[in-house]
């Protein structure tokens, strides 16, 4: 029971980390209709820069400076490519994002190298918080759940409280009605682009150091963005925090989970087949095996039924 | 670029290199030297032109003849690595070498024993510096291929000995990728046990998915609950980062037996985490040379440091490029057939020990070193980190076995 | 005259093509061209989804991967005696396993167009990969499955044990197929397809279904993919999992936008170019990554219509300007070109000898000369050479505006 609410715990935790990268994604992709391919490539971009900043003063002075530099540098490319780009329609835009994301990585590699760089998490934090019986939970996640909490709370305000959350939220239900407004709407959009990319490099910052800041850290997290904002559905953030609790918490308890079809079969009292010949697997494979697809899987039922989305307000 | 004009290069080159092979043996070396793993190329390829050049600098082969390597980018692609194959071919070049990624190793061996077989009177030499996986020689030995390094079995074979002699296991979890690689070690390592060690208890065997989990958390939580003393992983990369990393901060205290802890960054990134507690079982670590007293491999280590300011670690690629020079003297020809023959079961005084090629399955038999990372009483560093290898236990070559029963069919 | 010089032009090259193994062409120049005949015909059955149905798909690998894999089986079948089927069949029974496969995968993924497509083929083509490596005893896992395409029972009575052999074959497969699906594109169906494309709720006033058009178009593309990885089997005769990854989904996507969607020959242009890019580029530069990137976001920025626009568009502009207006062009943005060209190239090249190279204290050869990228020289000569050229760029943007705005814009 104990190891269950430790990995509960965890799971929560990585479902925040999750949702710190979508839900910008999420106000991008229904704000623009762009699927940024490249919004992963921010948030190793944040934890780079993390990693500089904290080589020349504190780990606070990144925590605080690279999402704004991300953010600007999120706000420069919608300014100068993807609005550019936007006129060609919407392959056009995905495919620049998808080009962006490829040369953010090359960039990556030239300047950091190829292997991974010692980010490491603050000695102020590091230590241990608490132990539940013989497991330890350390400061650091403690730290990151706050961060990750509070940004969902700033978030929320931001978008009920403030002029612009007004806009944004009148731009995710009718686009339209404000386009015909009068609004500044390019300026809109780049401003939620690079709010919405800075939160990836705070993601970043924050997740660098617990988990490895290497090149490849951008297309590890890849595509499993998009099933979280696809998910959630579109123009819903609400959507996108569900989605990301949901994917955040069933695989890390999938990977818990080795009981397999013939063990089932035994215990139901029958005899496990004999495993030999070809997809003689399909015994043997335990949940935890299908952890990291199941996201997929549960994409692909979901829009199949609802093509929507689990919340979302509209298609496309 | 237009057809003709590759086409003429191509001929060009062709041309070029048959008046060139008058004095030089051409080696093609094909790795990926472009995109996300060309660090691993670049490294390789400083080993193979470092070991080329020591044959070299030391009069060459024959009478006076030089090794030249000739650099295939290959992207980690069985694909590009074929077309890589057919260039090097149209070169007139007949010895390959290459290891990085199984797939691709596999892919390779099988174009090259195609072509053998189609052209049986212009054979070619495939020459792998070390591949890990196993079933290169034990399922698909081939008379014209040789590997250099000890696969994960055998590194398994040398990491259970040190578990056996470790009186204070008393049970193993086992952990490692779900594909070919981390199977083979689970399986060695199972096998191994039950023989040397039948009182251990294995408390878990598992697999994780490849490259895709981000938090190992709830697998340590795993480990802890079945209160294993050690912990058995094939795992590389940041598949071991992580896993070391999950460990240290949910307070797992085991001990880790791995086989790729040694470079590549991952004792950067591994860091304090790993302290006193993380094995490797490899060919050689920056300590070797002093631990041995061997002044020799002291001096070819810091020759290749001064010449390519980085670390020598790949010792067998620099012991397959001395082996290949005194294989072609010994055959008086750089010709596969007669090189192949010579190399056969050859008998090598490498820098770290003595070698021995087995004839059945053309595998390179050496010492090998399982060490703890520690900053105790270590002379270099691995990757400036501060951090260092320190032997635990050395293995002489003609102690390590496998389970392979293969036998090449001579042609 | 259009009309005649066009198919003159692919007649002539086709029989370059086929002339070419007996001039002499070596190994690499023979699997090159092999790999050019695959990726045709791959990135043109891609767009028979993208170009003509706008259906934008991130999992076309899974249907050349089924291909690729049931011919496997196939060959090693024949030539084990099991299957009754000559050598050079053996697409067929890919294009079969690309047909049925999209068939199944078809039926749930084409309901709508847009977002929901694209996203349903990503979640599928993971789920294929991760369920080929759940399965090693079918898909070999990172082993992959090898076969011998030397069987004993072929029509021409050819062995196919030497590559220029099997690249007639794949070559006769690749132009039959690419001609079928221009073929098709011209049918009432073809153009349904577009229609589909452009406004489904129109279609449906008209009486058809969308779902079934797309579905139809769909299914031509699994078969036409399967059918290219029959011959990526033929030609490498192993596989492993990789193969229906979203590596080679992507590369042909790229291959099919760079040539230009809205062409019917678009995806051959893009797959020549991105192909020859790939192997040759790379030969001369371990920056080609880079370089392949920024030629990618250039393109999409400046030439939506792919490099097939940019071919089919020259003369008329040329004609249009006329001589004086050619030369007064070039002599705008030609300095343009160059400076930006040069300095990146400079810039480029520098960080890669500092980053990646065996020594960066050897000096790298560039242009013909030697350099030493230790010193400061080269890098201010780079970067100065660059900054030079942006602020061409922005001054000849500043004074073009006035004219664009009161121009003859088409």
């Amino acid at each position: 029971m104990d190891t269950f609410i430790f990995v509960l715990v965890n799971g929560l935790l990585y479902g925040m980390l999750l949702f710190m990268l979508s839900s910008g994604l999420t106000l991008i992709f229904s704000l623009m209709g762009v699927l940024n391919f490249a919004h992963a490539s921010f948030y190793m971009l944040g934890a780079y820069f993390a990693y500089q900043l904290a080589s020349f003063g504190s780990f606070w002075l990144g925590l605080i400076l690279a999402p704004l530099l991300v953010g600007a540098l999120g706000a420069a490319v919608e300014r100068f490519g993807l609005r550019v780009v936007h006129k060609h329609g919407h392959v056009a835009e995905l495919l620049f994002t998808f080009g962006l994301a490829y040369l953010i990585e090359e960039l990556v590699r030239l300047i950091w190298g190829r292997q991974p760089v010692p980010y490491r998490i603050p000695e102020s934090l590091d230590f241990t918080l608490f132990t539940v019986s013989g497991i330890d939970y350390s400061a650091y996640r403690a730290f990151m759940l706050v961060i990750a909490m509070g940004m969902f709370v700033a978030v929320l305000l931001l978008l009920k409280r403030t002029r612009v959350g007004l806009m944004v939220q009148a731009a995710l239900s009718h686009p339209d009605v404000l386009w015909a407004m009068g609004h500044n709407v390019p300026r809109l959009f780049m401003l939620v682009f690079g709010g919405g990319v800075a939160l990836a490099g705070l993601a970043g910052v924050i997740g660098g150091n617990y988990l490895v800041t290497e090149p490849g850290m951008a297309q590890q997290m890849g595509t499993i963005l998009f099933v979280i904002v696809v998910f959630g559905g579109l123009g819903s953030l609400l959507g996108a925090f569900l989605a990301s609790l949901i994917i955040g918490i069933t695989q890390t308890l999938m990977v818990t989970m080795d009981a397999t079809l013939s063990d089932l079969i035994a215990a139901l009292g029958g005899t496990a087949p004999d495993a030999t010949g070809l997809f003689h697997e399909v015994w043997t494979i335990a949940p935890a095996n299908l952890a990291p697809v199941f996201p997929y899987l549960l994409l692909v039922v979901l829009l199949i039924v609802r093509p929507r989305g689990l919340l979302g307000t509209r298609e496309s | 670029m237009t057809f003709k004009s590759l086409f003429a290069t191509t001929v060009a080159a062709g041309l070029l290199s048959s008046v060139a092979m008058a004095d030089t043996i051409r080696i093609a070396h094909i790795d990926p030297f472009s995109g996300a793993f060309s660090n691993v190329g670049t490294v390789n390829g400083k080993h193979v032109q470092f070991g080329a050049d020591l044959v070299n600098g030391a009069g060459g082969v024959l009478d006076g003849d030089t090794l030249e390597i000739v650099r295939f980018d290959n992207k980690l692609s069985a694909q590009e690595t074929v077309i890589a194959f057919q260039e090097a071919l149209d070169q007139g070049i007949r010895i390959i070498t290459q290891a990085t990624s199984s797939g691709v190793a596999l892919a390779l061996a099988d174009a090259v024993q195609k072509y053998n077989r189609r052209n049986p009177d212009d054979p070619v030499l495939y020459l792998n510096y070390g591949s890990a996986d196993p079933s290169l020689t034990r399922d698909k030995c081939d008379y014209f291929m040789f590997r250099f390094e000890a696969h994960s079995g055998m590194k398994q074979a040398a990491a259970t000995d040190l578990i056996t002699a470790d009186e204070t296991i008393k049970s193993v979890y086992i952990i490692g990728q779900d594909y070919g690689h981390g199977h083979e070690v689970s399986r060695y390592t199972k096998d191994m046990l039950a023989e040397k060690r039948p009182d251990i208890e294995i408390v878990g065997d598992e697999f994780h998915p490849f490259g895709s989990v981000k938090d190992f958390t709830p697998y340590i939580a795993k480990i802890l609950a079945s209160g294993a003393d050690a912990v058995v992983t094939g795992n590389f990369g940041s598949d071991l980062t992580l896993l070391v990393k999950a460990a240290n901060s949910a307070g797992l205290d085991a001990k880790f037996y791995t086989q790729y802890a040694g470079t590549f960054g991952t004792p950067t990134a591994i860091g304090e985490a790993g302290k006193g507690r993380v094995y490797d079982a490899a060919p050689w670590h920056p300590d070797v040379p002093v631990e041995q007293g061997n002044e020799a491999s002291a001096q070819m280590a810091k020759d290749f440091t001064a010449k390519y300011d980085s670390d020598l670690y790949y010792v067998q690629i620099v012991v397959q490029m001395q082996m290949l020079g005194e294989a072609i003297n010994a055959a008086g020809s750089a010709e596969p057939a007669a090189v192949a023959a010579a190399l056969e079961n050859m008998s090598f005084d490498g820098p770290t020990g003595k070698m021995q090629m087995r004839a059945s399955d053309h595998q390179l038999f050496h010492p090998l070193f399982v060490s703890v990372f520690t900053d105790d009483g270590i002379t270099n560093d691995s990757e400036g980190t501060g951090l260092g290898w320190k032997s635990v236990m050395a293995v002489e070559g003609d102690q390590l076995n496998d389970d392979s029963t293969c036998q090449v069919e001579k042609p | 005259m259009k009309r005649i010089l066009i198919p003159l032009a692919c007649l002539l090259a086709l029989g370059a093509a086929l002339y070419l193994p007996y001039m002499g062409a070596g190994r690499f120049v023979i699997v090159l061209l092999t790999q050019l005949a695959i990726m045709m015909t791959f990135a043109m059955s891609y767009n028979v989804n993208l170009g003509q149905t706008g259906l934008l798909s991130f999992g076309h690998a899974v249907y050349l991967g089924a291909g690729v894999f049931a011919s496997l089986y196939l060959i090693t079948g024949i030539g084990a005696g099991h299957v009754p089927l000559p050598l050079e069949l053996v697409p067929l029974g890919g294009a079969l396993a690309g047909f049925v496969l999209a068939a199944i995968l078809g039926l749930v993924s084409v309901r709508r167009a847009g977002v929901v497509f694209a996203m349903i083929s990503l979640g599928l083509a993971e789920l294929a990969v991760a369920g080929a490596m759940l399965f090693p005893s079918v898909f070999g896992g990172e082993r992959g499955v090898s076969t011998d395409r030397m069987v004993d029972y072929s029509l021409t009575g050819l062995g196919y044990g030497r590559p220029q052999e099997i690249y007639m074959l794949v070559l006769v497969w690749a132009v039959i197929s690419v001609c079928a699906m221009v073929y098709l594109s011209r049918t009432p169906l073809g153009r349904l397809a577009n229609a589909v494309r452009d406004n489904p709720q129109r279609v449906e006033y008209l009486g058809y279904a969308p779902y079934w058009i797309r579905f139809i178009q769909f299914c031509i593309a699994g078969t036409f993919a399967g059918l290219a990885g029959s011959l990526f089997a033929l030609t490498y005769e192993i596989a492993n999992a990789s193969v229906l990854g979203i590596h080679m989904s992507a590369n042909v996507l790229i291959a099919t936008y760079l040539g230009g969607i809205t062409y019917v020959l678009g995806p051959v242009v893009g797959a020549l170019v991105v192909t020859l890019l790939e192997i040759n580029l790379s030969r001369l530069t371990e920056a080609w990554l880079f370089y392949y990137g920024l030629l990618f976001i250039a393109i999409i920025l400046f030439a939506p219509r792919g490099l097939t626009g940019i071919l089919m568009d020259t003369p008329g502009a040329l004609r249009r300007a006329g001589w004086g207006g050619v030369t007064k062009a070039l002599a705008r943005w030609l300095p343009v070109a160059v400076l930006i060209g040069i300095g990146t190239v400079i810039l480029v090249e520098l960080c890669y000898h500092v980053s990646n190279s065996f020594d960066p204290r050897e000096p790298l050869t560039l242009f013909w000369t030697t350099i030493s990228a230790q010193s400061w020289t080269p890098w201010i000569i780079g970067a100065g050479m660059l900054l030079a050229g942006l602020a061409l760029f922005w001054l000849n943007r500043r004074t073009a505006i006035p004219r664009q705005t009161t121009g003859d814009a088409p």
